[in-house]
């Protein structure tokens, strides 16, 4: 199991971000205003923001102190991506063909466009941040809270971790120290817990549902159970870019596939009818 | 000929009546207003003009007020318009959310933390479909603070994105989702 | 079931980590010192003195956009202007041309009165001569 913890955690891919050419030099060629990263898929992807630009500056047009009164997001294929979500989710959300059709072909190069986009405002799906990393950080404690919440009935647990635990709990992800994120995590994470911290990603929507890890009957609920009649067509279960099979249980799978935010993130893909 | 002598005339009095609302305005109005009032003691511009020019101008802080707003709201995000079938009514916010009785209202008691005033009736009943952000703008707009930060069960800030109805299922204490509030943060 | 999801998992590592050279490993740990300190590490191929110089123009560059947004409203606000005065242009030019139209008019009428009045005068001085000669 660790290995396959390991597997997860380790999951990273090619991105390439090109920026808002409203932001770039005028005659910047643009192959020199996009940076090709390998990003963990247990990541935010807020958190590479001020890397990007940092790797950019020579090419931007005003100073990187002036760019914090702007809003910046990501979009992939002109839709805005909400941040809140691990970065490989949002892969997965977005390209779910891939994930099942993938090329066995050894120069297929597997990789994901996205841009760097800024304004005044941001979409509607995305959370304004005006707090820098900061808020990121306080965000994905707070998320933590909820699963501490959702696993053992109430957050006495994580509130016993301290402040400097705490620090390194968040230094952990941005670090990719798998060692000390695991320390942490399995002190909030219970050997039984009672429910099982999920969202649901189908279509554009996300869902939240209440997920025993028993059913009423004592057995242990499996993976189909919590996404029954959430489509009416034949359905893949993603997580982590794996498919999950359907009858596997719940907590188990919750074991090995826990996001960076303490969530199961599964994103549901719909089948064509004719395949 | 006596008809364009007339017009003249006509263009010069109410040219001094603009200029002496400019100057009125502009004294009271904000800087950027004031900056524009030497140039708009031009007789030759109409009051018309004037006019057109102020609300132009007015339009323009209106934009650049915007980014201030988005701010104070901290997190809130702004109701997602038909985006997706379950949020699409943002609109139908709890006002008058006794009149029309729904399968799906929740509901909500609400419990303030430190020096902010208590809600009226502490138990509310909202829409289970609209998503977080919703309750802290109508906070917001009840309780008539700029800042509101909200707890379930006194321990964690959720998502503004997440669903009222799944927070309720999944944290509910006796069919009541409690939410602490507060205009400072409370929990770290 | 673990076995299965190692294979699965290491079959989409080997898609996804494809050609990875080509793309930037993160240094976590510049990554945390960054956000920590908040200071913008700086790039390799630029100097300290350049990077100033490039800040300095950048700041200018901003200035003068501001300028260039203020000086659009102030061109925004003379056409307005412009279009106006053109406007009282165009009608004070038609005001003109009735004016001229009813001023050769009354010209002329007034000629014939003045013809009319002659011929009457002459047409009086007539009669009166003609009396003159009868009676004398």
């Amino acid at each position: 199991m660790n290995a396959i913890r390991k597997l997860v955690w380790d999951g990273a891919l090619n991105v390439e971000v090109t920026i808002d050419p409203e932001l770039v030099i005028k005659g910047i060629p643009k192959n020199k205003t996009m940076v090709n990263l390998r990003i963990p898929r247990d990541s935010y992807i807020m958190n590479y923001l001020d890397y990007i630009l940092t790797r950019l500056e020579a090419y931007i047009r005003v100073n990187l102190k002036d760019l914090k009164e702007l809003n910046f997001w990501f979009e992939y294929d002109g839709i805005p991506l909400s941040w809140n979500y691990p970065t490989g989710v949002l892969y997965d959300i977005m390209n779910t063909k891939d994930v099942i059709t993938a090329a066995r072909d050894t120069n297929h190069l597997n990789m994901w466009r996205i841009n760097l986009t800024c304004g005044s405002q941001v979409p509607r799906n995305v959370i304004p941040i005006i707090e820098g990393t900061k808020q990121i950080e306080k965000y994905w404690m707070h998320q933590w809270k909820q699963v501490c919440f959702i696993l053992r009935g109430s957050s006495k647990q994580i509130m016993s971790i301290s402040r400097k635990e705490g620090q390194s709990f968040w230094e952990s992800i941005l670090r990719r120290d798998m060692e000390t994120f695991n320390n942490i995590s399995t002190r909030i994470i219970p050997k039984k817990a009672r429910f099982i911290p999920v969202v649901i990603h189908i279509n554009d929507k996300f869902i939240q549902p209440v997920a025993p890890s028993l059913n009423d009957d004592g057995i242990e609920n499996k993976v189909i159970n919590i996404t029954e009649g959430l489509s009416s067509s034949e359905i893949a279960i993603i997580s982590h870019g794996v498919v999950i099979p359907k009858k596997s249980s719940l907590k188990e799978v919750y074991d090995r596939f826990l996001s960076f935010d303490g969530f199961l993130h599964l994103i549901i893909q719909e089948q064509p009818a004719n395949t | 000929m006596s008809r364009l002598l007339e017009s003249e005339s006509g263009t010069d009095t109410e040219g001094d009546s603009g200029s002496n609302l400019s100057n009125s305005l502009s004294s009271t109005a904000a800087t950027q207003l004031g900056r524009e009032s030497p140039r708009n003691k031009n007789p030759a511009l109409s009051l018309r003009n004037r006019l057109e020019q102020f609300s132009r101008r007015l339009s323009q802080l209106d934009l650049e007020d915007k980014p201030d707003q988005s701010g104070y709201n901290e997190k809130v995000v702004i109701p997602p318009e038909g985006s997706s079938s379950r949020r699409k009514s943002p609109d139908s916010i709890m006002h008058d959310d006794d009149k029309e009785p729904s399968t799906d209202k929740v509901k909500i008691k609400f419990q303030p933390i430190g020096s902010i005033p208590p809600m009226r009736p502490s138990v509310c009943k909202i829409s289970g479909t609209q998503p977080f952000s919703m309750v802290l703008i109508f906070l917001q707009r009840r309780l008539k603070v700029d800042n509101i930060y909200c707890y379930v069960n006194n321990s964690f800030a959720p998502s503004p994105q997440q669903i009222v109805g799944e927070l309720w299922r999944q944290f509910k204490v006796k069919d009541e989702l409690i939410i602490s509030y507060c205009g400072s943060v409370a929990f770290g | 079931m673990d076995e299965f999801f190692m294979e699965k998992l290491k079959e989409r590592d080997v898609i996804e980590s494809r050609f990875s050279e080509l793309f930037q490993e993160v240094d976590g740990d510049a990554l945390w010192k960054q956000q920590q300190n908040n200071v913008q590490t700086a790039g390799k191929d630029v100097t300290e003195n350049n990077r100033l110089i490039i800040s300095k123009l950048r700041d200018e560059l901003m200035e003068k956009e501001v300028e260039l947004k203020r000086l659009q409203e102030v061109i925004n606000v003379q056409d307005k202007n412009n279009e106006k005065l053109n406007d009282e242009l165009i009608t004070v030019n038609i005001e003109n041309n009735i004016l001229q139209e009813k001023l050769s008019s009354l010209n002329k009428e007034h000629n014939k009165l003045v013809q009319r009045w002659l011929a009457k005068v002459q047409h009086e001085v007539d009669t009166m001569n003609a009396h003159f000669e009868r009676d004398s």
